[in-house]
């Protein structure tokens, strides 16, 4: 199915044109949350959010912008308020109680492995996505974006409605920080 | 840890990465929460039309509305109130500076 069809059954609410949607961006949408949010299951729970905000909202879907570029944004946004509202949980959570209703601690402190990530690399990488939740959001989503779904400067730029210049220099700006980081870290 | 890992490793440690997979049941498990929420969402909407709900609210509206009329109804009307006050607040002034006196040679 083309695009352009695919668009045109969803608008009409036709189950196997969402179910193609789904199949066609599900790893895309599943491994960039991952990667932002760093829990399986808070990935899962984003990439569901993001299918459900993609077909109460296909019907303002405009073509300035692919398929995928929209999905990506949507992705990002949620991600990123995940990230808030856990991050508000956390503040408030001290306060309160440090168990949640069902006795699960709110804190997760180990270290993130990416299940794609080579073996040799895995603890450089786990220092690193460490490193990357220390970043600010427009830098940390551009890294992400550029390093792990290997999407292009045009791309990027489209999803985070920004030039291609602002793109190159948030990445720059991100790989200066880690590196600020990467020396501060105890020996 | 980080004492055998230089920056360029870092840096560079996400070279390669394999993308990860979202589980197999990721589109049952999305319908199942779609319709939940469908559910969730018509049931709100079913109890705010629901007849005796209404019918409830209705009865509840008529007896404040009895209520009030019945317990007010006695009660002076406000235009009644003010020419009261307006009186009772000018005489009170008159006579607490003796104005009811003619002339101040008196």
């Amino acid at each position: 199915m083309k695009e352009q069809e695919l668009i045109i059954g969803l608008q009409n609410g036709e189950e196997p044109a969402f179910a193609e949607l789904v199949i066609l961006f599900q790893d895309r949408v599943y491994n960039t949350a991952l990667v932002f949010l760093q829990n399986s299951a808070d990935a899962e729970d984003a990439a569901q959010e993001v299918f459900i905000q993609v077909y109460r909202s296909i019907h303002a879907f405009k073509s300035n912008s692919t398929l995928s570029t929209w999905i990506y944004r949507i992705t990002v946004t949620k991600c990123l308020d995940h990230l808030r509202s856990k991050k508000r949980k956390k503040r408030f959570g001290f306060l309160t109680a440090l168990f949640n209703a069902d006795n699960t601690p709110i804190y997760e402190s180990e270290d993130f492995n990416h299940p794609g990530v080579q073996l040799d690399s895995k603890e450089a990488a786990a220092v690193l996505f460490k490193l990357m939740n220390e970043l600010p959001e427009n830098q940390r989503s551009a890294f992400i974006l550029n390093k792990v779904e290997e999407l292009s400067y045009k791309e990027i730029s489209a999803i985070l409605n920004t030039t291609e210049a602002a793109v190159d220099a948030l990445l720059q700006r991100a790989k200066q920080n880690l590196r600020k980081k990467i020396k501060k870290l105890p020996v | 840890m980080t004492n055998k890992i230089s920056e360029k490793e870092i840096l560079e440690s996400l070279n390669g990465l394999q993308k990860a997979e979202a589980s197999a049941f990721f589109y049952t498990r999305l319908k199942g929460r779609m319709q939940q929420q469908l559910l969730t969402s018509s049931a709100k909407k079913t109890f705010a039309f629901k007849p005796l709900f209404v019918v409830a609210l209705l009865c509840v509206v008529l007896t404040v509305n009895i209520f009030s009329l019945v317990e007010f109804k006695h009660l002076p009307k406000s235009e009644e109130i003010m020419q009261t006050n307006k009186s009772i607040t000018i005489e009170t002034f008159a006579n607490a500076y003796n104005l009811d006196v003619a002339s101040v040679y008196q």
